[in-house]
């Protein structure tokens, strides 16, 4: 089976007040697709700003990044805004829930917008996150852990080719860990979905089959299992 | 005082690293600060130019003390009446004998008010006022009279002035007694201030006290004309403090972590609030600097209508003498202090708010913004049943500056809540399945919060626009139509000799020239203790054809003909709370014991006159209120006859040029009056709704740091950038559009109780209001069209530039 992102001889600096700061340096890796992948590295290795490239969000300094057979650094942004809407869900380490929006409209935002909500799913879903009770209240109201299984609802209810999740069980206990990689579970394998998941969890690694590991601006993949 | 200058330091910081956002508070603020000090400045040149404007010599515009029986007054009265506290100052005036009516002016230097700006503005020599007081031989006069008078040979040093016409000379009272032979005589006297109210004194002194000639006190209209001035320049100032408020609070916001360490590391409250009053006060301080200067260039320069009216009106040239005193620099300082002290409020409130154990915790801001909700519902209610309880409660000056005040309030509570009501009901109306137009409005609704303040900036602009537009605009219109029915003839003549005055009455209707002379007669006298006029008239055909009558009934001319009916005009009737049928007593002038029956049987309108007056046929008015005779007189002449007349009277009844009145040249200076009035209103006007139009873009640009982080999470989602911006300008120019409609209302309001409110309990006269809607559709275009450009500048620029923009907003601040 093809790979279905493909990253090349990726390059990433930051700049600031002068200084430059490498954070990646020509790095090769491919995502299989169908693949569940976890993103690991010590803190400030550059986990988010690879999901970020990877989205689509924030150019590289020089690489390509291919996926699904589209060159994303090479078309117009409002492409890449397209595709990301489509093709990808992203689950940000910042939650990125709409405060205008309450929790119901945030989760099915997103599957509402491709024109593919599926109901029963988002039942299933609200009552495995456990969100039942929080459908009509706003962001701004709900506890920072309630936020992020909101965020997580909406990236799952898209269905999405491939799903990019940033610490998505961050400030979750233990039991809402579980259900989050549930979750995870049937995306994968009902909705054949391709996993990236930034992590410095242990547990929520094992479950994946596969490992990225980010150090001192090369990548290295191991498969798990 | 280390801490002090640590945390100031730091919170100052703010304004180096947020240059742009500086510059708009200092914007706000000195734009706010020149348009009230602009319109001050003028309000008082305008007031000086018109107390010393030459007019005070030569025209009958004032109240004037002329012997009752004989021709002259003695030189002793003139101490009496000065002892017993009259504002008087004497006047001997008469023909020089030649062949020209040359006639001379003697004044008092020392008694007559202003006579030092009035002698300085006579000539442009250095200082005529000390020439004219230490030289005894000194006078004015046109260039001409003064050839003129130097083939006379007689003792007099003539300076030339441009401002006198020609045959009159001006010069010190004991050099025209000396030159018309007349030693310690007086002619009249002119008042300084306003009567007292003993002309019973007067009587013993053989002296009478007679009326303006003219219609009434232009004074009057100028000062109605200052007042919406001022009310203006208060309103344009309202609107620039709201650039500020919008600047300062994002600064607020922006510094909020920075105090929230502040207090967590144990900095003490009141340091913190040192720091932060220093910095508004400085701030404060330098907008008002800036603008105090900006503002006096904007008199001149943006304004060119306003000084020249003031030259035209008054010949006086403005620009030459525009001095800032010390005082008025002062003055125009305090009002940005105490306006951003006022909008900081708040601020400091919210500062003292984040203490330290409260850092963290969640804040329910849509709770917050419900609560706010109902109490600013609430309150809107509470204000509206007040204006509604005010309004129908008795007449009051201050009550309705409330009115108004409160009207104005009420609006700009209830516009941003009545948009965000409608938009939350149609949000919930827009079916979730449109995710993104849900969003849409879901979004508007708060949207309609962050910028509530620039909505009601422009709202206020254009309503006040409207408002105080159309009333200038209807009362124009009437009054143009009142002016000509009311100077029923061409000419008027007021002779200050009673023996002219006989002569006038008795040669006159054979003159062939004059078609109708009208005697008119008047005295003071009092109802229900206020001062009020009596008139005496002739009630023919020109009367009832022209007067300008308010309310009226079919019998009102046969009832005045027949002496039992009354005319009165506006200001009484409302003054008194009376009406067309209604008996008034008057007190008779003759017998102080009686007291005689009118029925008023109609009312006119008698714009700019202060006091309430009752026209009553003349042979009631000699039988019971006085026996004086009239020597004032409307001639009805051929048009185009002024100058053959003035001719006639000057010559063969010895009348001087300043006691005959051409009514063309009344009509003339108040049409002037107006025309430039309702030119310095569109001038203010625009510059209104120039500064709310800046509001709009200097918080919208502020805004656009915010707004990034709001529009993020969608784009980060997959909507493209285009689409973001099509939504953004959509919704700025729905709630645009929302907010110049609600305008529309509320100007009519405010129109409302400007004309039936303020300006009868200012003034005692109802302005007529017409509805002009192309005022508003013009007002409504020029607004739109600013503001929608205002809105587009930063939206652009916000897409422009936004996804490096978007996604580090999106990691900072989320
Ligand atoms: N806009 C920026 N400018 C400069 N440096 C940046 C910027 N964004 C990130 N960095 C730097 O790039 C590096 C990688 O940051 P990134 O957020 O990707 O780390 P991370 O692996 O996600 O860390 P964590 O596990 O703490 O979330 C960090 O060292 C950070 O300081
Ligand atoms: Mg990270």
């Amino acid at each position: 089976m093809s790979p279905l992102v493909k990253v090349e001889n990726l390059s990433k600096f930051f700049e600031s007040s002068g200084e430059i700061f490498q954070v990646f340096d020509q790095v090769n890796f491919t995502l299989e697709a169908q693949s569940s992948t976890a993103l690991i590295g010590e803190s400030g290795s550059g986990k988010t700003t690879l999901i970020h490239v990877l989205a689509g969000l924030e150019p590289p300094n020089s690489g390509m990044v291919i996926i699904d057979g589209i060159k994303i650094w090479n078309s117009k942004e409002s492409m890449r805004a397209i595709f990301r809407l489509e093709k990808m869900a992203i689950i940000f380490q910042q939650y990125n829930l709409i405060p205008s929006l309450n929790v119901l409209s945030n989760i099915t935002l997103q599957a509402r917008l491709i024109n593919a909500l599926d109901e029963a799913f988002q039942y299933e879903l609200i009552s495995l996150l456990g969100l039942e009770k929080l459908l009509m209240k706003y962001p701004e109201e709900i506890s920072g852990g309630q936020q992020q299984r909101v965020a997580i609802a909406r990236a799952i209810l898209a269905k999405p080719k491939i799903l990019l999740a940033d610490e998505p069980t961050g400030n979750l206990d233990n039991e809402n860990t579980r259900k989050v990689l549930e979750a995870f579970e049937i995306l994968s394998a009902r909705y054949k979905t391709t996993i990236l998941v930034a992590t410095h969890s242990k547990s929520v690694a094992k479950k994946l089959d596969t490992k990225l590991q980010i150090e001192s601006g090369k990548a290295t993949k191991t498969v798990i299992r | 005082m280390k801490t002090f200058s640590i945390s100031t330091i730091s919170i100052l910081k703010h304004w180096h690293r947020k240059p742009l956002q500086l510059f708009f508070a200092l914007i706000g603020l000195s734009l706010a600060t020149a348009l009230w000090s602009s319109i001050q400045l003028l309000n008082s040149q305008a007031k000086n130019s018109y107390e010393t404007a030459v007019d005070f010599l030569t025209a009958s515009e004032t109240e004037i003390i002329l012997p009752l029986r004989s021709t002259s007054i003695s030189i002793e009265v003139f101490g009496e009446l000065r002892r017993a506290g009259w504002p008087v100052t004497p006047i001997l005036e008469g023909k020089i004998p030649g062949q020209r009516p040359v006639t001379i002016i003697g004044i008092d230097p020392f008694t007559m008010s202003e006579s030092r700006g009035l002698i300085n503005k006579l000539s442009d020599e250095e200082n005529p006022f000390q020439e004219f007081v230490l030289n005894n031989n000194f006078g004015f006069a046109s260039e001409e009279t003064k050839a003129y008078l130097e083939t006379l040979s007689l003792e007099l040093d003539i300076s030339v002035s441009a401002q006198l016409s020609a045959n009159i000379v001006i010069t010190d009272i004991s050099l025209a007694e000396k030159i018309l032979g007349e030693q310690g005589k007086i002619s009249r006297f002119e008042l300084t201030a306003p009567p007292l109210k003993n002309w019973d004194f007067l009587e013993e002194l053989d002296l009478r006290l007679v009326e303006s000639n003219s219609l009434g006190d232009l004074e009057q209209l100028t000062k109605s004309f200052h007042l919406n001035l001022s009310a203006f320049g208060l309103l344009g100032f309202v609107v620039g403090l709201f650039i500020v408020h919008s600047t300062l609070s994002l600064a607020f916001e922006q510094r909020k972590a920075t105090y929230m360490t502040f207090r967590s590391i144990g900095v003490p409250i009141w340091t913190v609030y040192t720091s932060a009053l220093s910095e508004i006060v400085v701030l404060a301080l330098m907008g008002g600097i800036i603008g105090v200067f900006l503002g006096h260039w904007l008199a001149f320069i943006l304004f060119p209508n306003v000084a020249s009216t003031f030259n035209n009106i008054y010949g006086i040239n403005l620009g030459d003498q525009l001095v800032l005193s010390v005082t008025e620099v002062f003055l125009a300082l305090l009002m940005p202090l105490l306006g951003t002290l006022l909008i900081s409020m708040n601020f400091l409130l919210k500062l003292y708010r984040i203490a330290p154990h409260k850092l963290g915790s969640v804040v329910f801001l849509s709770k917050i913004y419900n609560n706010k909700n109902k109490i600013k519902l609430g309150s809107s209610i509470i204000l509206i049943s007040l204006i509604i309880i005010l309004a129908n409660s008795p007449l009051g000056l201050i009550k309705s500056f409330f009115i108004i005040g409160m009207t104005i309030l009420t609006a700009s509570i209830l516009l941003p809540l009545v948009l965000s009501k409608i938009l939350s009901l149609l949000a919930s109306s827009v079916t979730i399945r449109m995710p993104l137009s849900h969003w849409f409005v879901a979004d508007s609704a708060h949207q309609v919060n962050r910028i509530a303040l620039s909505l009601n900036a422009l709202m206020l602009a254009v309503a006040v626009t409207i408002g105080v537009d159309n009333m200038v605009k209807s009362f124009k219109d009437t009054f143009d139509v009142w002016l000509e029915k009311r100077l029923i003839t061409d000419i008027y003549v007021r002779a200050l000799d009673q023996n002219v005055a006989a002569q006038l009455i008795k040669n006159l209707r054979n003159e062939p020239m004059v078609k109708n002379i009208y005697p008119i007669v008047s005295s003071k006298s009092r109802f229900q203790n206020q001062p009020i006029d009596i008139v005496g008239f002739l009630p023919a055909e020109i009367y009832s054809k022209n007067w300008p009558l308010v309310e009226s009934s079919e019998v009102t001319w046969e009832r005045v003909r027949s002496g039992e009916g009354v005319l009165a005009n506006e200001q009484f009737c409302y003054r008194h709370n009376l009406n067309v049928g209604d008996l008034i007593k008057l007190d008779s002038g003759l017998n102080s014991n009686l007291k005689i029956p009118f029925r008023i049987a109609g009312v006119y309108a008698d714009y700019g006159n202060s006091l309430g007056q009752i026209m009553v046929k003349i042979d009631s008015y000699h039988h019971h209120f006085s026996r004086i005779p009239p020597t004032n007189f409307a001639l009805e002449v051929p048009s185009n006859s002024f100058a053959k007349i003035s001719d006639i009277l000057t010559r063969n009844y010895g009348l001087v040029q300043s006691e005959i009145i051409d009514q063309s040249t009344i009509k003339e200076l108040s049409t002037k009056i107006f025309d430039r009035t309702f030119a310095i209103t569109s001038s203010l006007s625009d510059a209104m709704i120039i500064i709310a139009t800046l509001t709009i873009l200097i918080s919208l640009i502020t805004l656009s740091e915010i707004r990034v982080t709001n529009l993020a999470p969608l784009w980060v989602l997959g909507i493209t950038r285009l689409t973001l911006l099509k939504l953004e300008l959509s919704q700025f120019i729905l709630m645009i559009l929302f907010t110049l409609l609600f305008a529309i209302p509320t100007g009519l309001l405010i129109c409302h109780f400007l004309t039936s409110y303020l300006n009868i309990a200012a003034f005692g006269w109802k302005l007529p209001v017409q509805y002009y809607p192309e005022i508003w559709i013009k007002t409504l275009i020029i607004a739109s069209t600013t503001s929608i450009l205002a809105i587009i500048f930063p939206t652009v620029l916000l897409f422009k530039n936004s996804a490096s923009l978007m996604i580090r907003r999106y990691k900072n601040d989320a």
